[in-house]
């Protein structure tokens, strides 16, 4: 009765991967195969002319002798990962003379180890003066949300992966423009103009390509390239220097990641 | 397998990092500023109507008052740009004409032009800062050789348009 109930939960596992042809065959070749050995061997039941009843419950039965290797195959969780991102923060240190200031961390579920639902989320800050001296001050949240899949065709129970995704990308931040100088050579005249406490939405969509290492037990290192396509591109009156997130407002821009992280 | 990672990290970083500031250097033309041209006007005997003829004296200089720096000097042209005063209301310029409309008559002239305008301060991006267009809104003038003037575009950017017409 327990290996029946085993093989029952295991077919109901199955069907909500989405792969119940395939092991419905799989487990008639089982029966096919253990109909040439002895009733007693399978403690199988026998009817009046001593043949062996192949029914429903036998087939069941004859499926969970191998209710791990089953259950290996048709495990569809296989793990939350936790990642923070070691790229930004350093670069921002000794990259961008601490003018970008980004921090993110992103979590993703380990489905049938090739797909990856994806949510990272983040916060940046920009103080950032200009040749002529006018200067951005901004700083905003932004959230991806998106999915990555395992590109290696071999070894995906390894823990280790090679990634490609998609990403859809959000950021709200406050920022200020301020000391712009406006400057008339020749009637020698200067005037200085700010526009404080302004608000920016930005979206943007990402193609992601990387890596993901299994180092010791849980623990993981990674690296990800994004390629990135801003969506709101409509130029407003007073547009952002930079977007949290997206990186500096240009239509397309890079972005790199390299991660540590934990898998639970 | 592990060279291309390498490779690919490597790649990465560089676009990550090398590819992506943007320029400090402001690309955008700024050049903002009213272009006048010269004009007399040619009477036309058989459609008795007065035609605007491009006039080029034989020499022309032109000032903003108040500024030592000329702007044109002794020059031979039938046009000036003007530049307005970013940060003020309205420019004041001086031009001071030589021209001989015929063979006994050599003319020496200096006429003031005031103009008066709207600025509207446009922020292009941080390397630009603000571009400062105007709107013409009114001309004064002396009339020692200055006839009169034409308004043709009250809109000056960074455009090179003709802005108004000297008539003399």
């Amino acid at each position: 009765m327990k290996n029946i109930f085993v093989c029952i939960i295991s077919c109901g596992l199955l069907c909500i991967s989405g792969l119940p042809a395939q092991n419905v065959l799989e487990a008639d070749s089982v029966v096919q195969d253990t109909v040439g050995l002895s009733p007693a061997d399978l403690s199988l039941p026998l009817d009046t002319a001593g043949s062996v009843a192949v029914t429903d419950t036998v087939a069941a039965d004859v499926a969970a002798t191998q209710p791990e290797q089953l259950d290996e195959k048709t495990k569809i969780y296989e793990g939350t990962t936790l990642k923070l991102d070691l790229f930004n923060p350093l670069y921002a240190f000794f990259g961008s003379s601490g003018e970008i200031q980004a921090y993110e961390a992103l979590v993703h579920v380990n489905l049938l180890n090739k797909y990856f639902p994806t949510i990272e989320a983040g916060y940046a800050h920009v103080s950032h003066t200009a040749k002529n001296e006018a200067a951005f001050n901004g700083g905003g949240v932004f959230a991806r949300i998106g999915a990555d899949f395992n590109l290696m065709k071999k070894n995906q129970d390894a823990g280790n992966f090679f990634l490609g995704g998609l990403r859809f990308g959000m950021a709200q931040q406050k920022y200020s423009i301020t000391d712009i100088y406006i400057t008339d050579g020749y009637w020698n005249t200067t005037q200085t103009i700010s526009f404080p406490n302004s608000t920016k939405f930005d979206c943007w969509a990402e193609l992601v390509g990387g890596a993901h290492v299994k180092i010791y037990k849980g623990l993981n290192m990674g690296w990800s390239v994004r390629f990135k396509f801003l969506i709101t591109r409509k130029e407003e009156v007073l547009h952002t220097w930079y977007i949290p997130g997206y990186g500096y407002k240009t239509n397309t821009t890079f972005g790199f990641n390299y991660y540590i992280g934990y898998t639970f | 397998m592990q060279r291309s990672t390498i490779v690919l990290a490597i790649v990465s970083v560089f676009f990550a990092t090398c590819g992506c500031a943007p320029d400090e250097e402001c690309r955008k033309e700024n050049i903002i500023r009213m272009k006048a041209m010269l004009y007399t006007q040619s009477f036309n005997e058989t459609k008795k109507t007065y035609t605007p003829v491009e006039h080029t004296p034989d020499s022309l200089s032109v000032w903003g008052l108040g500024n030592d720096s000329l702007l044109y000097d002794r020059a031979q042209t039938n046009y000036v740009y003007l530049p307005l005063n970013k940060n003020a209301a309205s420019s004041t310029f001086v031009l001071h004409y030589w021209y001989s409309p015929d063979e006994n008559t050599h003319i020496d002239a200096q006429d003031t032009l005031v103009v008066s305008y709207v600025n509207t301060n446009t922020y292009i991006s941080l390397e630009c800062g603000c571009f400062v267009y105007q709107t013409l809104q009114d001309f004064q003038f002396t009339r020692h050789a200055l006839d009169s003037i034409e308004v043709l575009n009250q809109q000056v950017n960074t455009f090179d348009e003709e802005h108004i017409r000297l008539y003399y």
